[in-house]
């Protein structure tokens, strides 16, 4: 039978349209059904280990910045303020509602060389407080879907690590995590970022910021442990995240955090 | 409206394959299928095996139980030695000394009053308090409140005799608490427990020529030179005179 060349691509290009229609729209409704009663990746428990998690009482820091140096001198960081796996910020809300955030060489260094009154001059504030962050290990991490070469694991215990093997340090993580936590180390030319000293708390210990922070405004531990600290203070504390909109699942809680905190 | 078919046609071709690529090939997480993901329990275990740095403050009792024991007992209980000493791991094999700053850097860091801190953490005025002195003249360090008298923690205002409420021998079972000396002598309270502008009123002042030397080279317990300690200054150590006692012009 002789069929024209337009009949063909005409019969040809209606049944492959038809074709996807029909395999297309059930996937599509599919999968958006399945992302939209999906459990919080969070809230999934990988067998049956701890799950970590981190909480930083606002209540309680002082911007001593003690976590800064004990977590550059615990995990061998490259020198330099800008290598930080943990930094200290300082927030200024003026009666104005200006939001003023500074961390001087990271907070290493405390801010007590650093007031307010010499830096500012005079304003009219109504609150000052220190927010101390870290790599918030997301359950559902930007970092980890970006990575050209799959250099990022997750543990078992919910901790997000490096492949340092891996690694060919483009940088696309540093740009794709919202909370800055990851930087270039300028020394080993690839990234680097808060390991939540998996050297210690896979061995039972805590990372060395909480080890060392003198208030207990920084707190680890296995959310599945119902009388643990994180459990406790979970229970008993107005929770929330860093960019909780963005959809990260954040592994880091914080208390008493003010709106303004970006 | 016929030409309009072509069009739509189009567009709706191009959602369709949109919807396509999007869902049936595109995984949740590259992480599950990642190109090495072959490699990440080798991974783990390169992170878990790199050594500890801070071996925390148990470890200082074995050598340094003196100083181990007063900082249990006291308000720094919750600063690690560590924080201030640096991480022990190299001083556990080769002990070499862990430097320390004496100076007042250190205790500023934590201390100096700032707006940003919570108002209940203790606090001063750093570029006041103590003037060029270090901190631990006045302060023992691993026992920060040591042989400083307690100041009042209540307004002064009809609070003016002490007595009335603080005495020395009759027992009280709830707060104030108990004078823990003899008040004979004593006639100002405020003089020791006064705010810093009261303090060292009416009490003999040090001559600012010997504010450097020891005071208990002729103060000193036993020897009368100039004039011995009284009775009720016993087991106070000489870098505590100048908490009460002012210097003079």
């Amino acid at each position: 039978m002789k069929v024209s060349r337009r009949e063909f691509i005409r019969t040809g290009g209606r049944t492959l349209l038809g074709g996807a229609i029909v395999l297309a729209v059930p996937a599509a409704l599919g999968s958006i059904v399945s992302a939209a009663s999906r459990v919080s990746a969070n809230s999934e428990v990988a067998g049956n280990g701890p799950q970590w998690r981190f909480i930083v009482d606002l209540r309680k820091c002082i911007g001593c910045g003690h976590c800064v140096r004990a977590c550059k001198l615990e995990n061998d960081v490259t020198e330099g303020a800008e290598h930080s796996r943990t930094w200290v910020e300082r927030y200024v809300v003026t009666e104005h509602e200006e939001v003023l955030v500074d961390s001087p060489e990271s907070g290493i260094h405390g801010f007590a060389d650093e007031h307010i009154a010499d830096k500012y001059g005079d304003l009219d504030i109504r609150r000052s407080f220190f927010v101390p962050k870290l790599c918030n290990h997301c359950a559902s991490a930007p970092c980890i879907t970006v990575c050209p070469v799959g250099a990022n694991h997750t543990s078992p215990e919910g901790a997000v690590l490096i492949d340092r093997k891996a690694c060919i340090g483009c940088a696309y993580c540093i740009q794709a995590c919202p909370y800055g936590a990851r930087f270039m180390d300028s020394r080993r030319h690839i990234v680097d970022k808060c390991s939540w000293c998996y050297h210690r708390t896979s061995n039972g210990g805590e990372p060395a910021c909480v080890h060392v922070c003198p208030t207990g405004a920084r707190v680890f531990g296995d959310i599945t442990d119902k009388d643990g600290v994180v459990a406790t203070l979970l229970r008993e504390n107005t929770i929330s995240t860093l960019k909780g909109d963005l959809g990260t699942e954040s592994r880091v809680y914080y208390i008493d955090m003010d709106h303004g905190v970006r | 409206m016929r030409h309009l078919i072509r069009p739509v046609a189009l567009l709706a071709s191009v959602v369709v394959i949109i919807i396509i690529a999007r869902t049936v090939p595109t995984p949740e997480f590259l992480d599950a299928y990642g190109f090495f993901s072959g490699t990440a329990e080798e991974n783990f275990e390169n992170w878990a095996d790199e050594p500890w740095q801070y071996i925390g403050s148990a470890p200082c009792s074995g050598c340094h139980q003196s100083q181990y024991e007063l900082w249990q007992s006291a308000d720094h209980s919750v600063v690690e030695c560590e924080n201030c000493h640096g991480p022990a791991r190299n001083h556990m094999q080769d002990f070499d000394p862990l430097s320390i700053d004496p100076g007042r850097g250190l205790c500023v860091q934590c201390h100096d009053q700032l707006i940003s801190r919570p108002e209940l953490f203790p606090q001063v005025d750093t570029s006041v308090m103590g003037g060029d002195a270090e901190c631990i003249t006045c302060h023992n360090s691993h026992s920060p409140r040591v042989g400083i008298p307690e100041i009042v923690p209540h307004p002064l205002d009809g609070h003016e005799i002490c007595t009335d409420c603080h005495a020395s021998h009759e027992p009280w079972e709830t707060t104030p608490t108990q004078v823990p000396h003899t008040l004979e002598g004593r006639t100002n309270c405020l003089a020791c427990h006064g705010p810093d502008e009261l303090r060292g009123d009416g009490l003999p002042t040090i001559p600012k020529y010997m504010v450097s030397l020891d005071c208990f080279t002729c103060h000193g317990h036993g020897e009368e030179l100039v004039a011995g300690l009284p009775e009720d200054h016993a087991g106070r150590p000489a870098t505590t005179c100048a908490n009460c006692h002012r210097v003079s012009e």
